[in-house]
């Protein structure tokens, strides 16, 4: 569990409806939506190349997994690292510090 | 100001007529069906204000023939202008008198190489001067080669010889060559450094011109011109993708002293693709995004620390995400293509939650027919809740 009050962040996708933040505010979680087309600002953005990568170097190593599908994904999600999660917050922090600079005009 | 030379069927001529260029020379060997585009040519004279009407001279046509400035990527010029700016800026110096040369200064002697490059820079912007076939080596004499160059410009084949010029030109404006065919010398009305070479028909004296073209394309010329776009990219990114015509007539007010700058979207996608930007990236990150939203998001999202912020997203796991499409191996070993698995694959969604705490927090994966539904969405904020410390 986290240690402290968290946010959930997720984006304006058609699956993200009303509904899914009444449930949010009733059972109250915290979320903040990003702004349109900020894929760039969405941490977990690059955590899913690095997904594919594992997707496609388990499928490369054993071609089982072609027939389990579940396994697959369970154990591509495993050779997640935290540092590649903390690369990508890195990242995302990089983003926001630049949006935050003041603006140089030429 | 740098030179086309190419061959071009008398025939071709109507695309000049179609494509409003000016046009000023004579031409020494008349072709057969001359005297049909030559009618038509003085029609359209007719229309045109202080335009000479052509006339015949023992056998020798001399024509001078000026029509209204268009760009190439429009074949004909109809209805109102994509690019009304760069029109306005344009016609005034087109349609001057002082442009248009007398047909005498265009007949050169077949030695006088140095004279016809002097000639030729001398020549106004928006010219073409037409060359008979007997003295088109002059051309290739030139004491500038550079001078000469290899821009592409539109509905003519750009070519030295008459040889590659029978090989037909890309982008279906296929001539043949006819018996009498004469040889122009233009000078185009944008800068060719801007323009894609024709690396594949350019005679192997060239290369190095080409070399030099795409050196130029990247690192002389075009700093002004890709910061123009990357900035129009960066501060009207919405105008950018709707509107390539805002972006060329942004870029003609701002760069109004070269007004016969003209800017085609395959050089504008050539140079965003150079800086990582494809047209498909900018479509998804850039088309509906707002500096000022993304500003105000920033600083919520700084005021948030970096661990209690928890991300999620969903992501769809195809079979084409399974195979290795070019194949790998070790050095010095046989690469082993997995071929396509004749069993059919799940198609997957995967929605996963990471922190900068715990990793992955949590990922739920669903085979799905089509997409995912807010059912599924709500189902992983169920599992999600239990475990975060709301």
């Amino acid at each position: 569990m986290q240690p402290d009050a968290c946010v959930v962040l997720y984006d304006n996708a058609g699956i993200h409806d009303q509904r899914g933040d009444k449930y949010m505010q009733v059972n109250g979680i915290h979320f903040l939506r990003l702004p349109p087309y900020s894929a760039n600002l969405q941490p977990i953005e690059g955590i899913f190349s690095y997904l594919k990568k594992h997707v496609l170097s388990l499928v490369y190593d054993d071609d089982h997994y072609l027939d389990q599908p579940f396994h697959l994904m369970a154990a591509a999600v495993s050779m997640l690292t935290a540092g590649q999660v903390a690369g990508q917050f890195s990242r995302v922090s990089h983003e926001i510090a630049k949006l935050l600079a003041p603006v140089v005009h030429m | 100001m740098p030179l086309v030379c190419c061959q071009i069927a008398v025939s071709t001529l109507e695309h000049l007529e179609a494509c409003h260029w000016h046009v000023h020379g004579k031409i020494m060997h008349s072709g057969a069906g001359h005297s049909d585009w030559l009618s038509r040519a003085n029609q359209n004279c007719s229309a045109v204000r202080n335009v000479p009407r052509l006339d015949s001279n023992r056998g020798r046509v001399d024509f001078r023939w000026a029509g209204s400035f268009g760009f190439g990527a429009q074949s004909k010029f109809t209805g109102p202008s994509r690019f009304p700016s760069q029109m306005q800026l344009a016609r005034p110096s087109v349609l001057a008198p002082s442009t248009i040369r007398s047909a005498n200064e265009t007949v050169w002697p077949a030695d006088s190489a140095t004279a016809l490059s002097a000639a030729l820079r001398r020549q106004s912007k928006y010219h073409a001067v037409l060359i008979s076939a007997s003295d088109r080596h002059v051309v290739s004499c030139a004491d500038d080669p550079l001078h000469v160059s290899l821009a592409r410009f539109p509905s003519l084949h750009v070519t030295t010889s008459a040889r590659e010029a029978k090989r037909g030109c890309r982008g279906g404006n296929r001539f043949v060559v006819p018996a009498s065919c004469a040889f122009i010398v233009v000078t185009p009305p944008q800068p060719p450094l801007l323009r894609t070479s024709h690396a594949a028909t350019a005679p192997p004296s060239y290369l190095p011109l080409i070399r030099a073209y795409r050196a130029c394309l990247l690192s002389v010329l075009l700093p002004q011109l890709t910061r123009a776009i990357l900035t129009l990219v960066e501060k009207e990114p919405a105008v950018f993708l709707r509107d390539h015509v805002d972006l060329l007539v942004a870029l003609s007010l701002d760069y109004h002293e070269s007004d016969h700058r003209y800017v085609s979207t395959a050089a504008v996608y050539r140079i965003l693709r150079f800086h990582h930007h494809t047209r498909k990236k900018i479509e998804r990150l850039y088309a509906e995004r707002s500096l000022a939203a993304q500003r105000a998001f920033a600083v919520l999202y700084d005021e948030i620390p970096l661990r209690c912020v928890v991300s999620v997203d969903e992501t769809h796991t195809a079979g084409t995400d399974m195979y290795q499409r070019y194949g790998r191996s070790q050095r010095n070993v046989a690469c082993v293509l997995l071929d396509r698995d004749t069993r059919p694959i799940a198609r997957t969604r995967t929605m996963m939650a990471v922190s900068l705490t715990h990793g992955v927090l949590w990922s739920q994966t669903v085979i799905v027919g089509s997409a995912q539904t807010a059912d599924d969405w709500r189902l992983f904020l169920q599992y999600l809740h239990a475990q975060m410390n709301t």
